[in-house]
């Protein structure tokens, strides 16, 4: 998109107050609302192979609908939800329910261990 | 039978006897001949220290996973008492020569000869031999070079027990080498600087050679068959320890990508907990390497016979050939992430090195780390660490220096922010983000120790349970009960990785107990877990409050409990009184 080549500046619409009714309720501005949100998700060890074009560690952009939770993101990705042992959202081991918002970051893993 | 082999270096004389308590076996039993037959205050190199070897309760027999030998004696990195362990065959050879521990005793009056002990089974007489021979021709060398010699002249079935040149030089960062499968030196008795203490009773190898050996007795076979069974089961079905699971596909550095994501992977001389190259030397980029350089999925093998969780992994060079096995977390760690180094190939010379010259992998790298803080090198400077592994090799003051470990190099080079307690380094978990382990490594008798009680387990992989490891609270609780539960898993024998099943399935921890019962011809359950290893950590903790290691030193280092670690900016606030109540609630 080239912004040199408008010729007007572009504006949010709003209300024009000035012709509001004295005595009526003046118009309730609308905010804004996201169609859809961002996060990061990073799937390692055997979660990796299972989410197509995904390489463990590698972040994995996933748009969602706003207030969707982990849950709502295992199933985006066709992730069956017993794949699963450690849900990380910035570093914080979380739960499925857990709500994600705009720029978290998730890590998922398998059952893993060592020493 | 169950004997006691003594190994008189004084004289270089052997006797066998009775073991007094036929139960124990593995820590149990190292321990306890430890703290009675080793005076406290003797110097760890000189006459009064003895090293002792002994396998496990089931090691030896059909149990899945228990070829698994303790290694005790007085420490020359701590001071204190010591249990070390390893896989290897050795373990179970000697198991089935009926010999319940080998102890190390005594030293030549001169140095100029280097002795190895080789034990074979005489049939006739139904008893080991033993026959002393000069070892002198393999000292100083590069273990790679020496093994192959040492099985051309003792012959394929042998197992072998080596200290490498750094144990020969008495450097108290120097392991204890054994035999993996494919006759590598690569299986490490690996914390504490056991090396040394065999290295100073003049001794280079235990060559075990079990052909005609009469194997292991047990007690109740049906029993013990009945729990093996379950055990075998439960490391089947487990995600963590089945065939092509997390273990067998990725090895132990799978952790590296999980430990960082948690913002707890000691990162450049535990200053952050955070490294951005995790993920270029983790367990995932080893398979993908290893698929590229060899053209196909590498799985890993078993160090030792009889483990069906097969962790053990190798890293290729490019042209497709062996560089080391195995990368563990830990070398992957300490060599990496706390040096910033992010190259697998400049990680893998590292640990091979370390094995080829006899050094525990987790303290070369944490001293390295306070060289790096020292400006001796730089942060990420692989290529200059190996240089350095090479002055080790030579003997210069540095290389000596750097071979002793991370509390004599930080004192050397003026360096403060030193990640050790009881001057053992800290493995691969920051206390001030997972501080259960905090609470391990201030209070384990070992020393900064991280299978000692194993809370990552709980905190980090929702294994055994689930806990935040940023809280502070139970964390002290929680680590007693992994200490104490770890001290009678180390008597077993088995590989400590057993706890992630068995933790989880009810029947593979009712097999454990079966197996043992089986072999011994004892009644315990659950309790008896908990006595047994709360005795062991009592036997341990009297040994050091006698040899000057108490209460205050269950401490983690100032630092960590004064400088935030990003990225959760968390200091360890465990306090003092919940460390101390660890002991106090045995």
């Amino acid at each position: 998109m080239c912004l040199t080549s408008r010729t007007k500046p572009l504006t949010p619409s709003t209300p024009d107050f000035s012709k509001a009714d004295r005595g009526t309720e003046l118009p309730v501005p609308r905010r804004p609302v996201l169609s859809s949100m961002h996060v990061k998700v990073k799937l390692f060890a055997s979660l990796a192979a299972m989410v197509p074009g995904s390489t463990p560690g590698t972040p994995v952009d996933v748009e969602l609908p706003p207030e969707s939770d982990v849950r709502d993101l295992v199933s985006r990705l066709n992730l069956p939800e017993d794949a699963l042992r450690v849900i990380f959202v910035n570093g914080r081991a979380e739960g499925m329910e857990r709500v994600l918002r705009e720029t978290d970051e998730v890590g998922l893993f398998p059952p893993i261990g060592g020493g | 039978m169950s004997a006691i082999l003594r190994l008189d270096m004084t004289s270089r004389t052997h006797s066998l006897s009775e073991s007094a308590n036929a139960e124990m076996a593995g820590r149990w039993l190292t321990s306890s001949l430890v703290a009675a037959e080793v005076p406290p205050l003797a110097h760890p190199l000189g006459p009064g220290n003895k090293v002792v070897f002994a396998p496990g309760i089931v090691t030896g027999t059909r149990a899945p996973s228990s070829a698994r030998v303790s290694v005790g004696g007085k420490s020359p990195l701590t001071g204190g008492i010591k249990e070390s362990n390893a896989g290897s065959s050795w373990a179970a050879d000697l198991a089935s020569m009926r010999i319940k521990a080998i102890v190390v005793e005594g030293q030549p009056a001169t140095h100029s000869v280097w002795w190895g002990a080789h034990i074979t089974w005489d049939s006739s007489q139904a008893k080991p031999a033993v026959h002393f021979f000069d070892a002198t021709e393999y000292a100083n060398k590069d273990l790679y070079e020496v093994f192959p010699r040492i099985y051309e002249r003792f012959g394929d079935k042998a197992s072998v027990a080596a200290c490498g040149l750094a144990g020969e030089r008495g450097l108290a960062n120097s392991g204890i080498a054994f035999n993996d499968l494919g006759k590598r030196p690569s299986r490490y008795a690996g914390r504490g600087g056991l090396g040394a203490a065999m290295g100073s009773r003049g001794l280079k190898f235990i060559v075990v050679d079990a052909t005609g050996a009469p194997g292991v007795a047990v007690s109740n076979s049906s029993l013990f068959d009945g729990g093996r069974q379950k055990m075998f089961e439960a490391l089947r079905s487990h995600a963590i320890t089945k065939p092509q699971g997390a273990l067998n596909t990725y090895g132990t550095a799978v952790l590296l990508n999980i430990l960082n994501e948690a913002g707890g992977l000691p990162t450049r001389n535990f200053t952050a907990g955070r490294f951005e190259g995790a993920g270029k030397i983790a367990g995932e980029a080893i398979f993908e390497g290893n698929k590229q350089r060899v053209g196909r999925d590498v799985y890993n093998h078993a160090c030792s016979p009889g483990c069906v969780i097969q962790c053990s992994n190798t890293w290729h060079k490019p042209n497709g050939k062996e560089h080391v096995s195995c990368l563990e977390y830990e070398s992957a760690w300490s060599l990496g992430a706390n040096c910033g180094i992010d190259n697998l190939d400049d990680i893998a010379e590292l640990v091979r090195l370390c094995n080829a010259y006899g050094v525990d992998t987790i303290e070369m790298g944490t001293t390295l780390g306070v060289a790096m803080t020292a400006g001796v090198l730089s942060f990420g400077d692989g290529k200059r660490a190996i240089q350095l592994m090479h002055e080790l090799e030579v003997g210069t003051p540095l290389g000596r220096v750097l071979g002793s470990g991370t509390d004599t190099a930080a004192r050397v080079f003026g360096v403060s922010h030193v990640p050790t307690v009881k001057g053992q380094s800290m493995p691969a978990y920051e206390p001030r983000a997972v501080k259960g382990m905090g609470a391990t490594y201030a209070t384990s008798t070992m020393g900064a120790d991280h299978t000692a009680g194993y809370t990552v387990a709980p905190e980090i992989l929702s294994s055994g349970g689930k806990v935040d490891p940023l809280s502070p609270e139970g964390k002290a609780a929680l680590s007693r009960a992994f200490q104490a539960t770890t001290a009678f898993v180390d008597s077993t024998g088995h590989c400590l990785f057993i706890a992630f099943p068995i933790l989880d399935i009810p029947s593979g921890y009712q097999g454990m107990l079966e197996e043992c019962n089986g072999v011994l011809g004892t009644n315990w359950t659950a309790d008896d877990v908990l006595r047994i290893g709360g005795d062991i950590l009592k036997t341990e903790r009297a040994f050091n409050i006698k040899a000057g290691i108490g209460a205050a030193q269950d401490r983690v280092p100032e630092f960590m409990k004064n400088e935030p670690l990003p990225p959760h900016n968390h200091v360890f606030d465990i306090p003092d009184e919940a460390l101390d109540s660890v002991y106090a609630g045995l």
